[in-house]
């Protein structure tokens, strides 16, 4: 005879059905509340603790020749420099039509800073998932683009609380973006996660001219979510004859791992 | 009594915190170790089953409170594992070995993970939102890391409970 103890779990089952009678007749929010206010404080210092671990295992973990790498990046800085001196005179060009146009520009967004907490939850491959110590009560909404510090669009937020939300990271396999590729014909595309390791950029033409190195930005279709902001570089092409579209690889310009702090825009 | 509880709050909260907010972001495999889950199996083993419901019910109210899924999904998840368990621990396992404390950490673990993922589907359908937890090849990958990383943790603090305590030391009868 199969012991079980049912008498137990009959009162287990009624007080969970009691906690959601009681979360769905808002009863129980006032004390969820309270236990996210208070708490947040205390999950973004273990998860800076956490994150600093992670970074200097990152660090030291690929063995490289940095004295190619510090050339690399000389390389890169000259090329940088030299575009820098041209969009400067693009950007005060671009202030004075504003000015003309009476635009109010990207100063026009709210920007909200928020702490990650915690990465992912308690159940296997819940990877690109972050929650953010930041919720309805800050402004934040479903749907508006989360950017790293340097102004990289790293996720989207999905779901709200009163003082937290939820966002999904550009890898994430369920996280999709209407991009554009910064090219002549500004190509537009669907950008979505690959199993929580990178990220593709789908359903671009076959007629469409697309290269490696190409940027890759959001292209303002989507209602919360202003255009031009940056998501990648391409990385590889993927252009099949047989195929209705192609498609490419994006290279994310930042490293997810290391993201503890975001800001979403409110447009 | 009252200081027992506060006691016990204090644990299971730096508990959770510790998981969610420490583990999770740690390095390579790291983050899919389920710390919970393998502190509720030596609760269920060691202090019985109602302490384990007792555990298993606040972990869950606490989870459910930063969770974006329906609310109750962390609570019915681990409480009915920890039934689960109870079921197969009393009925299947008779003694505390090495062995029992293994096939119980995989049995919990790939309970609470399906069963979890079945809730997280059925409130995406009853809150009409995408589903972010599919059952696909991300998922069962993850679910092996973290069956081998449970079996670690269980095997070594088994081995350092055994070390510390006589509580888990088999018990010979000897005729004299």
């Amino acid at each position: 005879m199969i012991k079980f103890g049912a008498k137990r779990f009959f009162w287990f089952l009624a007080a969970l059905a009691l906690l959601i009678f009681l979360h769905f007749t808002k009863i129980l929010i006032p004390l969820e509340s309270f236990i996210t206010a208070k708490s947040r404080p205390i999950f973004s210092r273990f998860y800076s603790a956490s994150s600093f671990l992670r970074s200097g295992y990152n660090k030291n973990k690929g063995d490289k020749d940095w004295a190619v790498v510090a050339d690399e990046l000389q390389r890169k800085v000259n090329d940088l420099t030299a575009k820098n001196a041209g969009l400067k005179m693009l950007e005060e060009e671009n202030r004075i039509l504003r000015e003309h146009l009476n635009f109010t520009g990207k100063t026009g967004s709210t920007v909200i800073l928020g702490n990650i907490i915690f990465s992912g939850g308690l159940a296997a491959g819940q990877s690109g998932l972050v929650t953010i110590d930041k919720g309805a009560k800050d402004g934040l909404r479903e749907g508006l683009a989360i950017l790293s510090g340097q102004g990289v669009v790293v996720g989207k937020i999905i779901a709200v609380k009163e003082n937290l939300s939820e966002a999904c990271l550009v890898n994430n396999q369920n996280c999709a973006f209407a991009a554009a590729v910064l090219n002549e014909d500004k190509t537009k595309g669907i950008a979505e996660g690959e199993l929580g390791l990178t990220v593709k950029m789908k359903f671009i033409p076959q007629t469409e001219t697309i290269k490696e190195g190409d940027f890759i930005v959001t292209s303002g279709l989507e209602k919360d979510i202003p255009r031009g902001l940056l998501i990648g570089k391409i990385s590889r092409v993927n252009k099949e004859s047989n195929e209705l579209w192609q498609n490419a690889v994006i290279e994310p310009m930042v490293d997810f791992g290391d993201l503890m702090m975001v800001s979403a825009i409110i447009p | 009594m009252y200081l027992k509880i506060i006691f016990n709050a204090a644990l299971f909260f730096i508990l959770v915190v510790f998981q969610l907010a420490f583990v999770s972001g740690l390095p390579g495999w790291l983050p899919y170790l389920n710390l919970i889950l393998v502190t509720l199996i030596f609760i269920l083993v060691l202090s019985g089953v109602n302490a384990a419901l007792w555990w298993a019910a606040a972990i869950g109210l606490f989870l459910d409170s930063f969770s974006f899924l329906h609310f109750g999904v962390y609570f019915a998840s681990f409480g009915l594992t920890i039934a689960a368990a109870n079921l197969v621990l009393v009925n299947f396992l008779t003694n505390r070995s090495l062995y029992s404390f293994l096939a119980l950490a995989v049995f919990s673990t790939l309970f609470y993970e399906l069963f979890f993922r079945f809730l997280s589907r059925l409130s995406s359908l009853i809150l009409g939102k995408e589903n972010f937890f599919p059952f696909d090849f991300n998922f069962a990958f993850s679910l092996a890391k973290e069956l081998g990383l449970n079996i670690l943790l269980v095997s070594l603090i088994f081995y350092l409970l055994n070390f510390a305590s006589d509580k888990l030391k088999p018990v010979f009868l000897v005729r004299k």
